[in-house]
């Protein structure tokens, strides 16, 4: 993989949520929490995965 | 900003970035979207309120229902109850889909010993039009008679009553209701010279005293017990007293419990009474504005009524025979006069008596005494025991003395009121009352009346002294029973059966105990050829030729009607319409216009509109406005023990059943819940007497005898038995007595003289 | 150190070093990678792809997973408290009829007799948290996401039906719920919770029609609840 631009701004981005959330428990941090920062966490996650797995199947690793 | 090596984070990485977000959004969104429909709906997808089918508590219901099922039934939160309703509202859910409906006519061809067959509608009610014309023709309009019952709508009730009191000429219409609720009218309207409970439930709400007496609202009308505890969780002060020969559910419930030996009552009322006289606990300014005293005949006075008192009604000379010790007597009757707010709360346990109207009477006069009235939380109270007694049977007149709204058939005045304001010429109205319950089946089986239409009740099973009472049913010369099952025990005695619609098969209006009129929509359709029984009714009426009489034809018209007629009246309910009906959780009348409120408090200005301003409480019902305490000797009933039959037995219900339990015996759980009924004994009975429980007895009356098991209960008092009467394996009422209040013509079901011996098995 | 703290901590924790890891694993390009050993790690020394690797597969993998699974004890275990609920205005009524010793809805009542000694809401409400169905946890998302959008209706309905087990957990098996005759006539139905406790016993809390704004009860019911954690205990 040449970059994880995205990816890293995204974790960075739902990790700034989530530490408001961590903090000041209420309804529109939750909501934020589980509607934008956790699927923008999976989404990451998952690409990354999908990046990971194609370079080590490239390098016969996988 | 770049750094050679470095990947920069430019302007088009935070658009990809929020693109990301954006998608992130997209996925949140789409979950919350098939959380949306992918969540299930609960168990019902429409909900309409409606009314409950059984007791007189009439409590608001929620039906919730499901491609055309009903699938829930709930308690309407908004309704008077709050949403609280018992196991057998919790069950309504059922009823619509009990097994065994009648869906067709069915006749009786080749004479009393033959089956009932199937038959076409028009088959069945020209047979039945025929019977009545002979009848009519060979031995006048009183030969033919309508038995009615506090389940039928309003409507239905209303119309049966014109056409066969303004049509047919028969005063001979009576009704179920005789049988539980005939004393408290008697008793109200001689106390308030009107009839109807003047508070609502609402005054549960607000006594500091609750005196239940002959009532066990435990079993026969829980959300009224619920809002009893509820007045006591909130307010723990409340003194809550419960008097009744048995220690039952509601006895353990409340604070004092004073058990009287059965058909004595009356005596602790007078001793009360004697109490708050004596001891200077009387509302002097309350009973000098607003009381009149009689001693039955003439007016009297205060002096009067207390040498009354004095002379026979101490505690100490009432106590020997009561079963209750003077202490506890002085102990209540001041609880009662003192309290901030007295509310009383009876049924049966008054009504059913030889002396009904005076107890009912009675009690009523307790609280005029000591200014126990008007208040929240004070005032007499009698509960009603079927769903619409009040709107259907009481307000409409629709008993054999009375015509609509208060009035009665030997006054001539009123027959010329109802004739006018029916329009039918005047002298049409039958000067002679007709004959009451126990009368009318009496004389269809010595051929007086030889031709009656029985709706919605089971008098076969229900009647005292039923055993013969159902042999007069056999031998009548045309009954004819509009039911939902053929096999209730008045059906199988039935020359023509007509297949009624139940509960929302139908649409009407009930009026339960606390002057509330309620809309029950119609949401399902009849089975098979169940038609409304204001349909029969209509059917009938045209076909005797009173079709431009009962020109009202449907539920809201004849509404109309009806309601149009009470404005002639202090039962006005003018402005109590369908739309209102069934937007609002029902109105308590007197209600004169379509913006009134309703009537909380009756005889309270402020409360009731037809009170005149200035007299703060004004008991319009007597050309004085005033109230009246009658002196009330105590008559010992005809059913005290005697050497022959020593012990007494006394009827009620249990909570899981509902009156003869055709309906409610059909439903598994309140069928298994309830189990077969049994005969109460008490522990020191059953040694005497070596009876063992669940031991075959044969109880034996001066009436008749039945055959029962045992169930060994410390509930019971030491000498009296008690027995419900939903069970056609237990027709208890085969044994009960059928001596009636003289005024009232309400049978005694509490008090019967019985012995008990062990049956061989 | 209470739950909420260690919370706190480690998801600050966590959140942080996934900020800047986020940050600075986004400023790489890791093809232009060295392959040759450089970082020294004490037992082990490392190429820097390797290090960035590893640290991508932390940042990006590990770290948020664990704030998500920390961050996630609110939505879980914190909404156990009655001061989690009363966050959303709309459950204000319930939170103050709770405490309002004056109500006979059940859950004033069971906040009375003191039963309950902590989370009263989620004593009975228990299916939104860890245990229960995922109809109810699925139900608490919508109503979340219905707030936080504000295309929600007051009053309030919930569409699932309630579990009477968060009933019967405390009370069957107890002499008062087994000595009433009619609990058993319909048991099969209480337990499958085909038929509502509420039938007999009444409303749990205020009614919609008192929930609805512009009622007469209204204004009172939304005001922000005066009660402490301490009320609770």
């Amino acid at each position: 993989m040449n970059e994880l631009k995205w990816e890293g701004l995204s974790v960075g981005l739902a990790s700034i949520i989530s530490l408001i959330y961590v903090w000041q428990p209420g309804p529109y941090p939750m909501g934020a929490f589980t509607f934008i920062a956790q699927p923008l966490f999976l989404v990451a996650i998952v690409s990354y995965g999908w990046k990971a797995v194609k370079e080590l199947r490239k390098r016969s690793v996988l | 900003m770049s750094n050679g090596d470095e990947p920069s984070i430019d302007r088009r990485d935070l658009m990809r970035l929020l693109a990301g977000v954006a998608g992130a959004n997209a996925l949140g969104a789409a979950t919350w979207g098939a959380l949306e429909v992918l969540l299930p709906q609960g168990n019902a997808d429409t909900w309409t309120k409606a009314v409950c089918r059984f007791c007189g508590t009439g409590c608001g219901i929620q039906v919730g229902m499901r491609a055309g099922r009903v699938t829930d039934v709930r308690g309407d939160e908004l309704a008077h109850n709050a949403g609280v309703i018992c196991v057998k509202g919790s069950m309504l859910r059922a009823l619509p889909y009990v097994q065994g409906r009648l869906t067709t006519p069915m006749i009786r061809r080749g004479g009393k010993a033959s089956p009932l067959t199937p038959a076409t509608w028009e088959e069945a009610m020209s047979l039945v039009a025929s019977k009545f014309q002979e009848a009519i023709a060979a031995a006048g309009p009183s030969s033919v008679a309508f038995y009615g019952s506090g389940q039928l709508f309003t409507e239905e009730s209303y119309t049966a009553n014109k056409l066969f009191k303004a049509g047919i000429r028969s005063n001979n219409v009576d009704g179920n209701p005789r049988l539980c609720m005939a004393s408290a009218a008697t008793g109200y309207t001689q106390t308030f010279g009107k009839d109807e409970p003047p508070g609502s439930y609402e005054d549960i709400d607000h006594a500091d005293c609750l005196f239940v007496i002959g009532a066990n609202p435990f079993h026969c009308h829980p959300p009224l017990h619920e809002r009893i505890m509820r007045r006591k969780r909130l307010h723990p002060e409340t003194t809550i007293i419960c008097v009744d020969p048995r220690r039952t559910d509601t006895a353990d419930h409340a604070d004092i419990h004073l058990a009287p030996v059965p058909g004595t009552d009356l005596l602790l009322l007078n001793a009360m009474a004697q109490v708050i006289c004596a001891d200077g606990l009387v509302d002097v300014p309350f009973v000098t504005r607003h009381v009149r005293f009689t001693d039955g005949n003439a007016s009297t006075d205060f002096a009067a009524f207390k040498a009354f008192l004095d002379a026979n009604y101490t505690p100490e000379q009432v106590s020997q025979e009561l079963g209750i010790t003077a202490i506890d007597i002085r102990r209540v009757a001041h609880r009662f006069a003192t309290s901030k707010a007295t509310m009383s709360l009876w049924t049966m346990g008054l009504n059913q008596r030889t002396q009904g109207t005076a107890l009912n009477a009675m009690v009523s006069g307790l609280h005029l005494l000591t200014g126990q009235f008007g208040r929240p939380g004070a005032t007499p109270f009698s509960v009603t025991g079927q769903p619409n007694a009040c709107g259907g049977v009481r307000d409409t007149g629709a008993l054999s003395h009375a015509l609509p709204n208060g009035r009665v058939v030997a006054n001539a005045k009123h027959r010329e009121e109802m004739e006018a304001i029916w329009g039918v010429p005047p002298g049409t109205i039958d000067p002679k009352p007709g004959l009451p319950a126990v009368e009318l089946f009496e004389a269809l089986g010595d051929g007086r009346v030889r031709a009656a239409l029985v709706m919605c009740t089971n008098p076969a099973q229900s009647l005292p002294n039923s055993a013969v009472q159902s042999a007069n049913m056999a031998k009548a010369g045309f009954l004819v029973v509009a039911e939902i099952f053929a096999d209730s025990e008045t059906a199988k005695l039935a020359d023509v059966l007509l297949p009624a619609a139940l509960w929302i098969e139908k649409e009407g209006v009930t009026g339960q105990g606390e002057r509330r009129y309620q809309y029950t929509p119609r949401l399902l359709e009849p089975p098979g050829q169940c038609r409304s029984d204001l349909a029969i009714l209509v059917d009938l009426a045209e076909r005797l030729g009173h079709g431009k009489l009962i020109s009202a034809r449907t539920p809201e018209t004849v509404w109309d009607e009806w309601r149009q007629v009470s404005a002639h009246s202090k039962y006005n309910f003018a402005g109590i319409t369908y739309p209102r009906l069934k937007e609002l959780r029902g109105l308590q009348w007197p209600c004169p216009t379509p913006d009134h409120p309703g009537t909380v408090r009756r005889f309270v200005e402020g409360s009731d509109p037809l009170v005149h301003p200035g007299t703060g409480i004004e008991f319009y019902g007597f050309p004085d406005s005033k109230a009246v305490i009658a002196a009330r000797p105590y008559v010992r009933s005809p059913e005290m023990p005697s050497s022959e039959f020593p012990l007494q037995l006394t009827t009620g219900r249990v909570v899981e059943q509902w009156h003869t339990g055709t309906m409610t015996m059909r439903i598994p759980e309140l069928r298994d819940g309830a189990g077969p009924a049994r005969i109460e004994i008490s522990p020191s009975d059953a040694d005497r007497q070596h009876v063992a429980e669940g031991a075959p007895l044969r109880l034996t009356s001066r009436f008749g005898s039945v055959d029962g098991l045992a169930h060994i209960t410390d509930r019971c008092r030491p000498g009296t038995l008690f027995a419900a009467f939903y069970d056609v394996k237990l027709l208890i009422n085969r044994v009960v007595a059928d001596h009636v209040d003289p005024v009232s013509k309400e049978p005694e079901y509490k008090v019967t003289a019985v012995r008990l011996e062990l049956a061989q098995s | 150190m209470s739950w909420i703290t260690l919370v706190r901590v480690i998801g600050t924790l966590t959140c942080l070093l996934t900020i800047v890891g986020g940050w600075l694993i986004a400023r790489r390009n890791f093809a232009r990678l060295s392959d040759r050993p450089a970082v020294s790690l004490g037992i082990a020394t490392l190429s820097a792809t390797a290090f960035w690797k590893l640290s991508a597969f932390a940042c990006i993998a590990v770290l948020p997973a664990a704030t998500m699974a920390v961050a996630n004890y609110h939505t879980f275990v914190g909404v156990h408290e009655v001061e989690a609920c009363s966050q959303c205005h709309v459950m204000r009524p319930m939170v103050n009829d709770l405490h309002d010793p004056n109500s006979d809805a059940l859950a004033a009542r069971h906040f009375k007799n003191g039963y309950i000694p902590t989370g009263q809401c989620y004593a009975c409400h228990s299916d939104y948290g860890f245990s229960g169905d995922m109809a109810a946890k699925m139900e608490g998302f919508r109503h979340l996401a219905r707030y936080t959008t504000r295309t929600y209706k007051e009053p309030l309905a919930a569409r699932t039906r309630f579990d009477n087990h968060q009933c019967l957990k405390c009370h069957q098996g107890k002499t008062p719920f087994e000595s009433v005759h009619v609990h058993g006539d319909v048991l099969t139905r209480l337990q499958s919770s085909n038929m509502s406790c509420l039938n007999c016993h009444g409303r749990a809390h205020p009614t919609r029609a008192d929930r609805t704004p512009g009622s007469a009860r209204y204004s009172a019911l939304v005001q922000a609840p005066s009660f402490t954690e301490a009320d609770h205990e």
